[in-house]
């Protein structure tokens, strides 16, 4: 622990001095859980790591207003999902508006699942296929636990508009994931959806 | 793995923490991108483009001043905005730095234009990233027009007594990070100003001269004091306040199964969010009764203290912020938690006294018992007739009456009861009610 901190520290002071291995060495260490964070908020890996490597350079420009009062991974995260939100804003001007997608009442109860019921990459898959809105609007309450006041903030959009796109993501989620469930456990009812 | 996730669990759980490899160019990728962001952005000690055309700009202003005064030099007044009240004797005593300035008349110019790039690097220093992507420049191209326009009027600048006025711009506060909302009480230490105009980096500003601000939202906020001398010069300084996100703590109280020994349990649910750290305890309790900082503790009803009717959750985050919850607990659930419960009737069995005893999870219906969650420490059971003769008493909650009067039937209808006694916590309980004796030969399944 304390061995780690020291190597951290030192690769800090490195980074704010501007000395590349000390940013080798920082972007070795962490851009794997960074890229995870990226691809939870993007719609394939190619954008993730887009994302992650412009998460990278803010870090290593604004490295030396890192205060040093919370962990560095935590101030590290932010500038990803800052960075993650700024390029959806950039892509929602191009592409095509499909948050408005109707979802229908869903005919599934919610449900609680299994913490090994899905494969991580199961799960991101789904995550990466909801609409873009979805995805942002699902991560920021869900796993980075802001609240709807200021997800609409950050979003620029109402609050209202957050927690009813919340609650959309989540039946969107929810149904997908007892899909694949289902397609698991029986094959042969994959494709008649209608049964 | 028995445990189950509601949606928001699963994904955080699995995902949070999740790490994926990048392509193998990725880091290529950010050292090209970072050498053509760091061209274009403002950095005193790298070349780059402002370097460039700050060549050029010191060139022409160089030539322009060379065939002016010397002494109208404008970058007298621009001030470090990292300058500390202390230097403030400065503006007092002695002359601004760039009157005193010991360089020779052919260097002033580019001194000048060299200490306004510091001053600029400064203040881009302070400032949160990204607020003013290109607006690092105005601060100096303002504050240096300002300057050169109405500073010095001819005949003051040869007596350097002659300016005690200089503006000095400062500000302490009583906080610079914290936990949102924070309330953050602005000192002004401004010496020579007249007005002030602070912004608070939230579009919100003041004129106040020591402002109270409150920041609701988590952030990084540039606070941002602009005060004016009587000549109407003004100047900034400005400090950068951090807001840090606070956690949510939320939880939700669930029953859980009865243990083997028939007590019940509560299964704390935890949704906090934001936070990394969690206390629970009983709120207006003491510590020893219990608590506990597992993620998801389970809670033996037992364990539950008679005045105790709510649980609090303390949720805390990395820079300590924290958040809490209180629950009520379950009342239905509580009071079953001990709950004694007596039937209004039962069928007494025909064929003799049986003595009463029953064994545990044997519920009988020709023995009138309490049905309970929890043995109590201490019994009394009586039962009278509607004369008020008592015609049973126990003391054991295991015993109850098989309708027989000192081996005789007792005659059938109402009967009155009084059960009195003490729970294990302490907590006593005094009830009452009837019961009708039944002879029936109908035997129920």
């Amino acid at each position: 622990m304390n061995l780690l901190m020291r190597i951290e520290k030192e690769i800090l002071k490195g980074c704010i001095e501007g000395k590349s291995s000390a940013q080798k060495a920082l972007f070795d260490t962490y851009a794997k859980l960074m890229l995870g964070v990226c691809n939870r908020y993007a719609s394939n890996i190619e954008e993730a790591e887009d994302v992650m490597q412009e998460g990278f350079v803010k870090i290593f420009l604004h490295i030396g207003e890192f205060k040093g009062d919370g962990s560095l991974v935590a101030w590290m995260r932010r500038i990803m999902i800052n960075t993650a939100i700024t390029y959806y804003h950039k892509m929602r001007k191009h592409r095509y508006h499909d948050d408005l997608e109707e979802v229908r009442e869903s005919q599934f109860e919610d449900q609680d699942w299994g913490e090994a019921e899905f494969t991580r990459e199961e799960l991101f898959h789904v995550i990466q296929r909801m609409p873009d809105g979805y995805r942002v609007v699902f991560n920021l309450y869900a796993v980075e636990g802001y609240k709807h006041r200021e997800i609409a903030e950050i979003l620029n959009i109402d609050e209202n508009t957050s927690k009813s796109q919340y609650s959309r993501a989540r039946r969107w989620l929810q149904e997908r994931l007892i899909r694949i469930k289902q397609s698991e456990t029986s094959p042969k009812r994959m494709k008649d959806s209608n049964e | 793995m028995s445990k189950k996730l509601n949606i928001e669990e699963l994904v955080r759980i699995r995902l949070d923490q999740a790490e994926i490899t990048p392509s193998p160019g990725a880091w290529k990728g950010v050292q090209r991108k970072l050498r053509v962001k760091r061209f274009l952005r403002f950095d005193p000690g790298r070349f780059n483009l402002y370097h460039l055309s700050g060549l050029v700009v010191a060139g022409a202003v160089a030539v322009v001043l060379l065939s002016r005064d010397p002494a109208a030099d404008g970058s007298a007044t621009i001030r470090n905005p990292s300058t500390q009240p202390a230097e403030s004797g400065v503006s007092s005593g002695e002359p601004a730095p760039g009157q005193v300035s010991p360089e020779a008349d052919g260097n002033q110019g580019k001194g000048g234009l060299k200490k306004n790039r510091k001053d600029v690097g400064k203040i881009e220093g302070n400032h949160s990233e990204g607020k003013h992507p290109a607006g690092r420049e105005p601060y100096a191209g303002e504050e240096a027009g300002e300057v050169t326009g109405e500073q010095h009027p001819e005949g003051t600048k040869e007596d350097a007594r002659a300016v005690p006025q200089t503006l000095v711009t400062y500000f302490t506060a009583s906080s610079l990070s914290g936990c949102a909302p924070l309330q953050v009480r602005f000192v002004n230490t401004s010496m020579n100003a007249v007005s002030f105009t602070w912004s608070f980096g939230t579009g919100e500003t003041s004129s106040e001269a020591s402002p109270h601000h409150t920041f609701g939202e988590p952030g990084r906020y540039t606070v941002t004091l602009r005060a004016s001398g009587e000549d109407g010069m003004s100047e900034l300084y400005s400090q950068v306040v951090e807001v840090f996100r606070v956690p949510v703590a939320g939880f939700e109280i669930e029953e859980g199964l009865e243990g083997p020994d028939g007590v019940g349990s509560f299964e704390l649910m935890n949704y906090s969010t934001g936070a990394f750290s969690f206390a629970w305890d009983f709120p207006g309790q003491e510590k020893e009764i219990w608590s506990s900082n597992e993620f998801q503790p389970s809670l033996k009803t037992g364990e539950i203290p008679g005045q105790a009717d709510k649980i609090r959750l303390v949720a805390t985050n990395s820079q300590g912020c924290t958040d809490t919850a209180v629950m009520q607990i379950p009342v239905a659930a509580g009071s079953t938690a001990r709950e004694l419960k007596f039937p209004t009737a039962f069928n007494a069995n025909h064929t003799g006294p049986s003595g009463g005893t029953y064994r545990p999870n044997d519920l009988r219906i020709d023995i009138f018992h309490p049905h309970f969650t929890e043995v109590p420490a201490a019994y009394h059971l009586q039962v009278f007739s509607r004369m008020g003769e008592m015609v049973f008493e126990s003391r054991d909650i295991y015993t109850g009456w098989d309708g027989y009067i000192r081996e005789q039937k007792a005659a059938g209808g109402v009967y009155l009861w009084i059960a009195e006694g003490t729970w294990e916590n302490g907590s006593a309980f005094n009830m009452k009610g009837d019961v009708t004796l039944l002879w029936s030969d109908r035997r129920w399944p």
